[in-house]
């Protein structure tokens, strides 16, 4: 038999040396016809050819295809580093393609810094990102170490926890930051001089100029841009911005609506509104929303919403069952009010708005349980697929429960080879540590799960993370957690439809299936046939979004 | 410990359900001064559809010379604006989230441009002492008081004269040497917003709970004596404000709101020093 139908221009054939469709009732596949960026047709080359398209594309055929790779929990923020050098310890793409190697000590800091300062006219800020102390053994940074950089331009490196700066000289006697000085958060040394730390966004925010411009690069079209470039760079198709506000305002959102629609904008972005304000708000937030949704376009939607409930782990900031933590003192608190969180989600349940919840610590992860099971009692909504993002200490009970309720769990696997070791020494202790991100039980149990990378806390690849499932490796080479492995199969399917099935996007992305958007990973290897510990290393040729290929910039 | 003159900052804080506000409405329709207040959201605020003459995305304007603004996603920035009016306010006046740490919250007022004035914290006499134990809330409970200079117990009308002093007690326990006053919210709106220092009189008016009075012609050698004068005013004395002159002849605003102490510089006229003191 062959199609009546006849062949439209521009359809294509793509055919590759194996398809994986993470579509289980057709794994795999040889060939892929394309009609106006759709899957027409997937199989073998014959079966494709029945559509009469004589458009055969055989640039992949030595080659493997994926479904695209769909990151449930980014940020648009990942784009900054483009404008704001990164300085972390480890080696990192940038989004524009280049390799930054990983700054290992102070006295690499400082030359990075003099570097740029050699080319920057005095006066100007330097403002860098992604700093880790957490690896390195050398002293602690100082404005000291700093002025040895510039004593010419104002420093300000921004750490990766988000939680400190530390700037020279320079920026201290610029905003008068001195011995004394009232702020909390205001280093000092031991002689009552202040040494350069600004803990928390309040202190940081001292250096007007320098806090003000990381929010300006942070926020900006441009950088939405470079968020796209990364995104296809790791071969990710679909990637969440979770946690904006764009859709308040008319002229944010009509600004993001035409960045996203170029055609050199290579990604789809599920945009993610943040809930903020106070519960009786909702119902105004609710109607935006809705009103958003009718302006979106194929490459964005605004399918649920999030709200954030705690901390993180390695900031102490989580809140966390009995006993606590390990070692270190409890700062766990809410952000919300916890009896609060069902008048918060109730006008977004009620009006079919999926909910993707930010929670670290297991306490959180029940108070958002224990609230989804409130709003279901009210009101019979079966298809919610609200979803615990994060969800890295959730318990057993807490899974059954989430899976009785129809709910889902985004992982942050990749914490198990950035923080795994920490975890298990530092923050919660070596048993809760091997029971994080609990892949093997989510599967026992049958909980839904995808990963995310959370980029640019993590670089955003979905190959890590499967990595991160599969192997749970540490950078010393220890395994945290061996019972909660799970197979290169299963992983797959958690960095691709799982995350879509989340976004409630399972109908449009995530497999390649007839009808949904021919949206497609170009691999070098295949994940399943190397090595479970080369996963990680399989080479990315960049995707094929809506039937178009865009190739990576990334260099190794 | 001199500054440039600076917007004075006032945090409100205390967890869900204790009157914050409903003190920012008070606030808001009886103000005598140009206050920027900031909220967590508009929705909960209750403003006189009369009073407002402008709405724009995150900001009211109101016809009394306030303004409104909602913090968003970062209360750094509205400060930032707040700085970048035409017309800057004469108070800034943030309400901490439910949840907040007053303490955090007021991290943001040294930011160039403001200074801190002190942290009100309030107490809801008909849940703290359910709060306090919460095993999910507790410790915000206690985090809240510790971070006070000023405690507030509120809707003390409705709660029974043992809780009100269980209430008492646990808060004592948690902020040993924070004041303690006991009142409405309408009398806090105007024990904190409405000092308006008349020079020659000596007693200016009287709350149930509350005196005021005024000290005119107080001057000082220096802000060190000024300062020590203020340390040593009795426990009693929970809120004091006005201009001072130095003998140098350069003159400056004190400001007690509960245990904390500011003194800033001036271009003002002096007005004596109004106190209020606990009955």
């Amino acid at each position: 038999m062959t199609s009546t139908q006849p062949p439209h221009a521009g359809d294509v054939i793509y055919t590759a040396r194996l398809i994986r469709t993470a579509n289980p009732s057709q794994p795999t596949a040889t060939a892929i016809a394309v009609r106006d960026g759709k899957v027409l047709s997937v199989g073998t080359l014959e079966d494709c050819q029945q559509w009469g398209i004589t458009t055969i594309d055989r640039q992949f055929e030595d080659k493997v295809l994926t479904a695209g790779f769909v990151e449930a929990h980014s940020h648009i923020m990942t784009g900054m580093y483009s404008n704001i050098p990164y300085v972390g310890w480890f080696g990192r793409h940038m989004p524009d393609g280049s390799w930054v190697d990983g700054v290992k000590s102070t006295d690499e800091l400082v030359q990075r810094l003099a570097s740029i300062a050699a080319t920057t006219e005095p006066g100007q800020p330097i403002v860098v990102s992604g700093f880790d102390p957490i690896y390195l053994d050398t002293e602690r940074l100082s404005c000291h170490h700093l002025d040895e950089a510039t004593t010419q331009h104002p420093v300000f490196v921004f750490h990766a926890s988000g939680h400190l700066a530390t700037v020279n000289s320079f920026i201290l006697q610029k905003y008068s930051i001195e011995a004394g000085h009232p702020a909390p958060g205001v280093g000092f040394d031991k002689n009552g001089q202040p040494n350069g730390e600004l803990r928390e966004p309040a202190a940081m925010a001292l250096a007007r100029d320098e806090f003000r411009l990381i929010g300006q690069v942070v926020f900006s079209l441009e950088t939405i841009g470079h968020f796209a470039n990364a995104m296809r760079n790791a071969g990710i198709t679909t990637a969440a911005d979770l946690g904006n506000n764009f859709h308040a305002k008319d002229e944010s959102l009509e600004e993001v609506l035409n960045a996203t629609r170029i055609d050199s904008f290579h990604v789809r972005v599920a945009s993610v509104p943040r809930i903020i304000g106070g519960p009786p708000a909702m119902h105004e937030f609710v109607e935006k929303v809705q009103e958003a949704r009718t302006k979106t376009h194929d490459k964005m939607h605004i399918p649920v919403v999030k709200m954030v409930l705690d901390g993180s782990i390695q900031g102490f900031t989580a809140v966390v069952n009995w006993p606590g933590y390990f070692t270190g003192e409890d700062h766990g608190l809410f952000l919300l009010p916890p009896e609060q969180v069902v008048d918060y989600l109730r006008p977004f349940h009620q009006a079919g708005i999926g909910i993707h919840c930010h929670c670290n610590g297991s306490t959180t992860s029940g108070v958002f349980i224990d609230a989804i099971e409130v709003l279901l009692r009210e009101h019979a909504w079966l298809d919610h697929r609200h979803t615990i993002t994060h969800a890295q200490l959730i318990t057993q009970a807490q899974m059954r429960k989430a899976k009785n309720l129809g709910m889902s769990a985004n992982f942050f696997v990749n914490h198990m080879w950035f923080w795994g070791e920490q975890h298990r020494d530092i923050t919660i202790g070596p048993d809760r540590a091997a029971a994080m991100n609990p892949c093997g039980t989510a599967d026992r149990i049958g909980l839904q799960y995808a990963f995310h990378s959370d980029s640019p806390v993590t670089p955003a690849n979905q190959l890590h993370t499967m990595w991160a499932a599969v192997n749970r490796a540490t950078p010393h080479g220890d395994v945290v957690g061996p019972a909660e492995r799970i197979d290169v199969n299963r992983a797959f399917h958690a960095a691709t439809i799982d995350g879509a099935y989340q976004l409630h996007m399972d109908h449009l992305v995530g497999s390649l299936e007839v009808g949904k958007y021919a949206d497609m990973t170009v691999l070098e290897q295949d994940p399943y046939e190397v090595d479970a510990m080369a996963i990680r290393d399989v080479q990315v040729w960049g995707t094929i979004l809506g039937g178009v290929p865009s190739k990576s910039t990334a260099q190794r | 410990m001199t500054q440039a003159p600076r917007i004075p900052v006032l945090v409100i804080g205390g967890y869900l359900g204790a009157g914050k506000t409903t003190l920012i409405n008070n606030v808001l329709s009886s103000a005598t001064q140009r206050i920027a207040v900031v909220v967590n959201d508009f929705g909960s605020v209750n403003i006189d559809a009369s009073l407002i003459k402008e709405k724009h995305n995150d900001t009211i304007e109101l016809t009394n010379g306030c303004i409104c603004c909602a913090v968003g996603e970062s209360l750094a920035d509205v400060l930032f604006s707040i700085l970048d009016r035409t017309e800057l306010p004469e108070v800034v006046v943030i309400e901490a989230s439910g949840v907040a740490n007053p303490a955090a919250v007021a991290a943001f007022a040294h930011i160039e441009g403001f200074h801190h004035l002190g942290n009100v914290v309030l107490v809801d006499a008909t849940q703290a002492l359910e709060t306090s134990k919460d095993p999910l809330v507790g410790r915000t409970f206690a985090l809240q008081v510790q971070a006070a200079h000023l405690l507030a117990i509120t809707k003390s009308d409705e709660a029974t004269d043992s809780v009100i002093s269980e209430v008492r007690s646990i808060v004592s326990s948690l902020a040993p040497s924070t004041p303690l006053v006991l009142t409405t919210s309408a009398t806090l709106s105007s024990l904190m917003m409405n000092l308006a220092p008349h020079a020659d009189s000596a007693v200016a008016e009287t709350h149930t709970e509350f005196s005021t009075t005024t000290l005119s012609h107080v001057s000082a050698q220096d802000e060190q004596q000024l300062f020590a004068f203020l340390q040593n005013f009795p426990s009693s004395v929970v809120r004091a404000k006005g201009i001072v002159e130095l003998a140098n002849g350069n003159r400056r605003l004190v400001q007690k709101v509960g245990s904390t102490i500011s003194i800033s510089q001036t271009e003002l006229p002096t007005t004596g020093l109004v106190l209020i003191s606990l009955k």
